[in-house]
């Protein structure tokens, strides 16, 4: 009997235990438990932590910035191990920005301007605007056609499929971001602060830069629409343009993590070894040894002297390198052996290594590119009345303010040297029977450094003085021009497809392009398949996507201009 | 078919006609046991034969003729059980046959854990007895359904001992994610996170969560293959529900001890195949080194190899070349010189070992008639073929079964299992995986200095040809991992009433894994270079809980009704925490305080689902069922107004041989027709519901770092479906010696729940979409037929499957185009991709620029790419198969079992590797013998790839002429690689495998007896011996090499470690 009790005792339990199992459908806690708690939600976020970011990201971490990739096709610099003609496609720089750039300073600007505040907030929203105008222009330089208007919305409006704005169109609303956003910047108003990393925040050298990004692309579209450029640049003032090298926009890089270090170091201690091998180009070989009457001291921090790091003759340690001076490559692509060996790796300069240190500054823009600019622009009558140098004087300037950049990056790089010099470059374990003592490395850096005489005796020769044709004169303006832009082979190639100039040598050529210099990178092929109809459209305004199809600002019909060369022949490598 | 079997009939019926020398004429009367009255009509069959026979006459009369060696007749009835009887001396027999319960009352376990008789079943589902189970040990328990459950593809990922398995059935349902079914042990589900991370670019593969499953601890596998036979364990059913019943104590007098010991040994079957012609360099001649004089001042020079040029493309190993030593000690640089020869043709092959697997399991059980008890203690050693791979599992299981009263039971388990792994292999294509370093290292690189030179200065160094030191990375770059995993279940059973009862259930699978990796000052790569000690920690919690209530009533003797109503909750978390210490103050110290460089990560991912759900069955006269089945479930992973979600599914079964008895057994023993139709929703991973933006500790200058996620989050988000029918048959055949078991199912899944990749242009980079249909039809066949049965006890067994699959996806979302499953980062060059109208899983990439007339195109006597993507083959089998023939005499047993895979592609990174490289043996093919001749001049290049030149007139017109240029060894070779051409890399992936082959040995029971064993077996066993069938192209890599368990993945070798086999020994002793 008890027995029983004790059964239906359980079963009591059992039912009930049934029935809030039943009835546990409870879904109250499920939008908690669905929530990710590592997000930040818009509702609090600063938009300088995204600011910060974008642009650590941005210019810091930037792949195109002096890797070799563009600066063959500009005379800035080659890689052994390239083969520039061949047409694949280039997505790096397309994912890079609509990945890492684009999206989120659109997102920057879509939360601003959804904000009730967003009145106090013009400064914040003028710094992602112009950082956006450079970013889409590098897109745009670098493919033509692009999504533009269509692309990176907030989600909830996000178009999956963005279709292909015209390059001319991008164009139109970039010179309009960079005047409005000029126009708002207001020095009473809070600012981003050291969440700025290029000037903090600054809204007057904001300013400057969007204005001086506006003179680099109203000269950009010179050749397509030349009344559009002097447009451009008819509201454009000398004061209201970056002058010095405290305008300069640039981010130094920084040691506490690896990926924020220059690329170069890192690839050294990646491999521990000295992986890359960069070689330095004819071009701005030839223009800085300037007719060799008396050497550009700008060449001692761009290259090194062959084999002989840079005295030649017996080493410090006694070990005997042959000296053959300053020696650049040209541009040389598949071809065959007797071709390569006059320009080995031991016989021609290689980068100095001043470009391998952890902390450079890679840039946006520079004040002596403003200077070229203005030169140019003179030159070809489309600057007003206001600016009243001649074109020589601002070709001087601009001359002027590149050795003061070297000799900038020559401060800051030089404290350095000893670390990478002995841990790396002359260690033995990475390069054998070559170690440096403390004195080789004070004797190298007291031979690098610019000295005033040097630069004296450079400006007393013919290259200092701007003479000759129209054409004549623009040739030496974008030569100069190339070695003050150095180390952004990016501008460069643009400025080379522009001009035709620098005129570069090229060898014979097996690849698909057979020597020609790519005017474009093709559309990323995953476009074809993931966004095809605005892929197609595009496509049939281009009619071949292909790297020698030209965009829209690529209209100069004297360029390229042709570097009269044949490429030497050796049964052996030269020793 | 029939056709097939006359022929197979005539066969041997010729065979044995040729043995027939002598008979004798036997004699006798069938009565029926029950009332002795003749039996008329009886099927009398001699033993060992197919069609020797005869039938009794209306008083139970036979006569028939037995030829000679046969020595045993064979009496079967519909209704009555079979009987077989041995001659002696006498040539009359008289037989007496018991009426049999129903042919086919064989009881197996389907969803939830309710048995069900086989011929109730309204779909198609499979099983594997402990027969299958025992002495063939595989580590991994997915290993035994290779190749014996039609429709069920097993595949294990190239990553060598106690790596990971993968399993589809019937094709991938789910476009995205690993496709992998549930896994259910004693009713309660557990998890099988695949713990493959040999993707692209590194990871370790720590094996799955099946692999944890001691296999002797198991009694039976059940595989339900479609959603209708899984409707009932919703969403995580979706992809087949393999049921796993394991070993319980059986009452019985004492108790009974049983040992098993195993040891395999795993040695190489295929290693990648090298050319040994030629060294590292470029242009047949080039080193690309500077010229260095020695002595100095001597005026001789010769030629370096600079490090960063690591490619097989340089002069001949032919000892006519000499350079300055590159293998030397840095204070010994410029001082000796070396002669360019080749090294020995097995370097690579002797740079591994044999592995070796010790396994053994002792377990005790025992009962009485109120509760049974079962211990089992297993431990597992093995070691791997690389160096320093070292593996070890324990596991304990404690079950106890009570009945506590008539009317109220227990059963209880706890299994806990200790997983330990030491440098497991690195995986992928990073520079650490030291098969990678293999593929690509240079063929005049001396192995045996990198060796020398490792253990003298602990230091990884760096050559020209040497990605990284193998002997540094195997012995420095340590890896550790632990697993503590706890499953345990409770479950009560109470009989209110005669047909009612309620059962409470309680099951969790909790575990907590460790991982160290460390990388000694010094490492190789800019995150490793200062020193770094990676630790992650992950738990995963599942608890499920359920009440079933039951009902089992005969409403009349011609109707049964049963049914079940249930309420279950699964309550999922998994939670990562892992600190990456980078940067040593001081070498040799892996501790997160010796770093100056700390990178925490956390990630707790929740989910909860609720369900209800209810199963009812009509069964009426035992020959025609019907089954019922919904479910609802809540899933806090879907949106906020659209948690709950409801499917349902109906089967039904017809036994006609039972409904109608025309036919006599020896002919149709048995004959069962089914249909099912079911719905499965599924929900998702969680958090999809909601964007925001991410941060990490990584600061720039002080300055925080914040970014928007990638992802346009679904608010709304709602289930999956996937709907489902199917058709079967299943016939037995002579006395059910014929066995044939068809089904045709065809299901779709709609509504896709997936992360896609967009057009990054729109900001973007993924969008969870909630569209998309995916079509998956096939037929599956099972045949069992014994063509021999002696009656000297000497049996043949015929096992075969067949299953043939085909999967479309029939849409996307609108603006989706396609659906990348693996992108071509991580199939270098080729992607994965799923794109509507087309099959599931292209393989993608640009093909050979080919003429109008099918001919390659060169340009420059190079070979060319087309300038778009095409698809280039499908990863998806178009059948697979299993063929198992079984061999038994007396105690002997001798099993073969060979495994299809037909009509499939592969993408092959390893011939990327070696053909971008010139390491590969076909890469010998177009390079000159000699560079220079006697007099030191170069000699012309020689290799012309056939094809046909591209002439371009310069006014757009092409025309194609045979080319005749020859190129270099990189431009015959590489430019494909260098050039992408895609195509180049797709192979063939159809196999034939010889998959095991198994001699056992049980001792009978007369020995037995003068032992003190119950039973003592023997077995050895030799696992995936060979290719019977393979198109790798000689490559030496097997196409069975996924990197890891994801679907899209299936189709990539992912420079995988080297194929092995496996030889083994088993003793079970039972007392």
């Amino acid at each position: 009997m008890s027995n029983m009790k004790k059964i239906n005792k359980i079963k009591v339990i059992f039912l009930c235990a049934f029935a809030l199992v039943l009835a546990n459908a409870c879904t109250k806690n499920f939008e908690e438990l669905n929530t990710d708690p590592r997000i930040i939600t818009a509702d609090l976020i600063d938009v300088g932590l995204i600011l910060t970011n974008v642009e650590a990201n941005g210019i810091v971490s930037a792949t195109s910035y002096g890797n070799g990739t563009y600066g063959v096709f500009c005379g800035m610099d080659k890689r052994d191990d390239d083969a520039p003609f061949n047409e694949t496609d280039a997505p790096g720089e397309w994912n890079f920005e609509y990945e890492s750039q684009l999206n989120n300073l659109s997102n920057i600007i879509h939360l601003i301007e959804s904000n009730e505040n967003s009145a106090d907030l013009v400064n914040k929203l003028a710094i992602a605007r112009i950082l956006k105008v450079w970013a889409v222009s590098k897109l745009t330089d670098t493919y033509g056609d692009i999504p533009y208007s269509e692309s990176c919305l907030p989600a909830e409006l996000a178009i999956l499929q963005p279709k292909y704005d015209t390059q001319e169109s991008v164009y139109a609303d970039l010179f309009k971001e960079l005047k409005e956003a000029a126009a708002q910047l207001d020095e009473s108003k809070e600012s981003y602060g050291s969440a700025d990393l290029v000037y903090g925040g600054d809204p007057a050298k904001w300013r400057k830069l969007a204005n001086s990004l506006r003179l680099r692309l109203a000269l950009r579209v010179r050749y397509a629409d030349a009344a559009l450029a002097a447009a451009q640049m008819s509201d454009l003032t000398e004061a209201g343009l970056m002058s010095t090298l405290a305008d300069d926009a640039f981010v130094k890089n920084n040691t506490d993590y690896p990926d924020h270090m220059n690329p170069r170091y890192y690839r050294i201690i990646n491999y521990t070894t000295i992986q890359e091998s960069v070689g330095t180009h004819m071009v701005m070989i030839e223009t800085l040894r300037n007719d060799s009457i008396n050497l550009d001291p700008r060449i001692k921090i761009y290259a090194d002297t062959v084999m002989a790091s840079f005295k030649g003759g017996t080493s410090p340690n006694g070990y005997f390198f042959p000296n053959y001076d300053y020696r650049g490559s040209p541009t040389l692509g598949m071809v065959d052996e007797v071709n390569k060996y006059p320009y080995g790796s031991g016989t021609v300069s290689q980068l100095s290594d001043f470009w391998r240190v952890p902390i450079v500054a890679p840039a946006i823009m520079r004040n002596s590119e403003v200077y070229f600019a203005l030169a140019e622009a003179k030159l070809a009558g489309l600057l007003p009345a206001s600016f009243a140098g001649t074109a020589e004087e601002y070709y001087q300037k601009g001359i002027d303010a590149s050795i003061d950049w070297y000799k900038w990056f020559y401060d800051l790089t030089a404290p350095q040297i000893p670390d990478l010099m002995k841990n790396f470059i002359h260690n033995p374990e990475y390069a054998p029977g070559n170690q440096w003592t403390d004195a080789d490395v004070q004797e190298y850096l007291d031979f690098k450094k610019i000295k005033d005489a040097e630069v004296a005796a450079f400006k007393a020769t013919p290259m200092y003085t701007l003479t000759g044709t129209e054409d004549e004169q623009l040739e030496k303006i974008m030569n100069q021009k190339i070695v003050a832009l150095y180390p952004d082979e990016f501008q460069g190639w643009c400025e080379y497809r522009r001009t035709g100039y620098p005129k570069i040598p090229i060898g014979p050529d097996q690849a698909a392009l057979r020597g020609v210099i790519p005017r474009r990178e093709p559309w990323p092929t995953r476009e074809e398949t993931i966004n095809s109809a605005s892929y197609q459209e595009a496509l049939s305004r281009y009619g071949t996507d292909s790297r020698l199809t030209k965009m829209w600002w690529d209209a100069n019909p004297d360029a390229p201009h042709i570097y009269e060369w044949v490429a030497p022949t050796m049964p052996t490598p030269f020793q | 078919m029939r056709k097939g079997l006359l022929l197979t009939l005539t066969l041997l019926l010729t065979f044995m006609g040729s043995v027939l020398a002598q008979e004798r004429t036997v004699t006798g009367t069938v009565t029926g046991a029950d009332d002795g009255s003749p039996l008329p009509g009886v099927n009398i069959l001699v033993s060992g034969t197919t069609n020797v026979g005869t039938v009794s006459d209306v008083n139970g009369k036979f006569t028939i003729r037995v030829p000679s060696g046969y020595e045993a007749l064979e009496f079967s009835y519909i209704g009555m059980t079979s009987q077989t009887i041995q001659l002696g001396a006498s040539n009359v027999i008289d037989v007496s046959l018991a009426t049999s319960a129903s042919m086919l009352e064989e009881v197996v376990v389907t969803a939830l854990g309710i048995q069900k008789q086989v011929k109730a079943l309204g779909y198609s589902q499979q099983e594997l007895g402990s027969d299958e189970l025992s002495a063939s040990r595989e580590s991994n328990l997915n290993s035994f359904l290779t190749a014996k459950v039609a429709g069920v593809q097993v595949s294990k990922t190239s990553s060598g001992a106690g790596g990971s398995s993968s399993i589809t059935i019937r094709g991938a349902k789910s476009l995205l994610g690993n496709n992998q079914p549930l896994y259910v042990v004693d009713g309660v589900p557990i998890t099988n996170i695949g713990h493959s991370e040999g993707g692209n670019w590194d990871g370790n593969d720590l094996g799955d969560g099946i692999g944890d499953i001691n296999p002797e601890d198991v009694e039976s596998m059940t595989v339900l293959k479609g959603p209708n036979a899984s409707a009932l364990y919703g969403a995580r059913g979706s992809n087949g529900v393999i049921l796993i019943t394991t070993k319980s104590g059986k009452k019985k007098k004492g108790i009974g001890v049983e040992f098993n010991s195993n040891i395999s040994f795993e040695t190489l079957n295929l290693v990648p195949t090298y050319q040994n012609k030629y060294a590292t360099g470029y242009e047949e001649t080039n080193l690309y080194g500077s010229q260095v004089e020695l002595p100095e001042g001597s005026g001789t020079f010769y030629e370096t190899m600079d490090t960063w040029h690591g490619d097989s493309w340089g002069p001949p190993l032919d000892g006519r070349r000499t350079i300055i030593d590159p293998f030397v000690y840095p204070e010994d640089m410029f001082t000796r010189t070396l002669t360019l020869l080749p090294q020995p043709a097995n370097n690579v092959r002797d740079f591994y070992e044999t592995g070796v697997d010790n396994a053994n399991t002792i377990s005790i059980s025992g009962g009485n008639e109120k509760t049974t008890a079962r211990l089992s203690l297993g431990n597992t050693t093995t070691k791997g073929i690389i160096p320093n791979h070292k593996l070890n599992k324990q596991t304990i299981v404690l079950r106890a079964t009570s009945q506590i009263t008539e009317s109220l039971s227990f059963d209880a388990k706890i299994n806990y299992i200790r997983d330990e792994g030491n440098n497991r292999p690195n995986l992928g294509s990073g520079s650490d995986n030291v098969t990678r370093t293999f593929v690509t290292m240079g063929r005049y690189v001396p192995m045996p200095w990198l060796k020398e030179y490792y253990e003298n200065t602990k230091q990884p160094g760096s050559w020209p040809g040497v990605n990284y030191n193998p002997y540094y990375v195997v012995n420095e770059l340590n890896n550790h991992d632990t697993k503590d995993r706890i499953i345990g279940l409770v479950s009560a059973n109470l009989k209110l009433n005669s047909w009612l009862s309620i059962m409470g259930r309680a099951g969790t699978d909790y575990y907590t894994q460790k991982q160290e990796k460390r990388w000694p000052v010094g490492a190789k790569g800019g995150d490793n270079y200062l020193g770094r000690v990676y630790n992650n920690v992950s738990t995963v919690k599942d608890i499920n809980a359920d009440v079933i209530l039951s009902a089992n009533k005969e409403l009349s003797s011609h109707f049964n009704i049963s049914a079940s109503v249930g309420s279950s909750i699964l309550h999922q978390e998994r939670t990562t925490q892992s600190l990456d210490s980078r940067n040593f103050k001081a070498p040799g110290v892996y501790d997160v305080s010796n770093a100056k460089d700390i990178r925490p990560f956390n990630y707790i991912s929740r989910k909860e689902m609720q369900s209800v759900y209810f199963t009812g069955q009509v069964a009426y006269n035992n020959y025609l069922f019907v089954d019922v089945t919904g479910r609802n479930d809540w899933s806090s992973a879907l949106g906020v107004n659209n948690y709950s979600f409801f499917y349902p599914s109906l089967s039904t079964s017809f036994v006609f041989t039972d409904a109608f008895k025309v036919f006599p057994a020896s002919i149709l023993s048995f004959g069962k027709i089914r249909a099912s139709w079911a719905q499965v929703g599924n929900d998702s991973d969680p958090y999809l519901t909601k964007n925001g933006y991410g941060s990490t500790t990584t600061t720039y200058a002080g300055q925080g770092l914040s970014w928007m996620n990638e992802t346009i989050p679904l608010f709304n988000l709602k289930n999956e479906l996937t709907e489902s029918w199917e058709v079967g048959a299943d016939l037995r055949f002579l006395n059910n010696r014929l066995g044939l078991d068809v089904t045709y199912y065809n299901g779709k899944t709609t509504n896709q729940i997936l992360p896609v990749n967009v057009s990054n242009t729109s900001g973007y980079t993924t969008v969870v979409i909630n569209a998309g249909e995916i079509q998956n039809k096939g037929i599956e066949i099972a045949l069992n037929y014994t063509p021999v049965r002696l009656s000297n006890s000497f049996m043949w067994e015929i096992n075969a499957n067949f299953a043939k699959n085909s999967s479309k996806v029939v849409s996307l979302a609108p603006g989706i185009e396609t659906l990348t499953l693996v992108s071509t980062a991580d199939a270098y060059p080729n992607a994965i991709e799923a794109r509507p109208g087309e099959p599931y899983g292209n393989i993608v990439g640009y093909a050979y620029k080919r003429a109008p007339d099918g001919q390659k195109v060169t340009i420059g006597g190079v070979y060319q790419g087309t300038a778009t993507q095409q698809v280039l083959g499908n990863i998806t089998p178009e059948w697979i198969g299993g063929l198992n023939n079984t061999f038994s005499y007396k105690g002997l047993s001798l099993n073969v079992l060979l495994d299809f895979v037909q009509g499939k592609e592969i993408s092959s990174a390893t011939k990327y590797q070696m053909e971008a490289k010139g390491t590969g043996s076909w890469t010998v093919e177009g390079r000159r013998t000699r560079d220079i001749d006697d007099n030191g001049q170069q000699l012309p290049y020689v290799g012309i790839l056939p094809g046909v030149e591209e002439v371009d007139d310069g006014s757009g017109n092409i025309s194609y002429v045979p080319n005749t240029t020859a190129v270099n060894g990189q431009n015959y070779w590489a430019m494909r690689a260098w050039g992408e051409i895609g195509e180049e890399f797709v192979l063939d992936g159809s196999y034939i495998s010889l998959r095991e082959v198994m001699l056992s040995y049980s001792f009978s029971k007369t020995f037995l007896d003068r032992t003190p064993f119950a039973g003592i077996t023997l077995s050895a066993v030799g696992r995936n011996l060979m290719y019977l069938e393979e198109h790798m192209q000689g490559m030496g890599v097997s196409p069975e090499s996924a990197p890891n368990t994801s679907a899209g993945y299936q189709g990539i070798e992912m420079i995988s470690m080297p194929t092995t086999r496996t030889w083994g020994f088993n003793v079970k002793l039972t007392f």
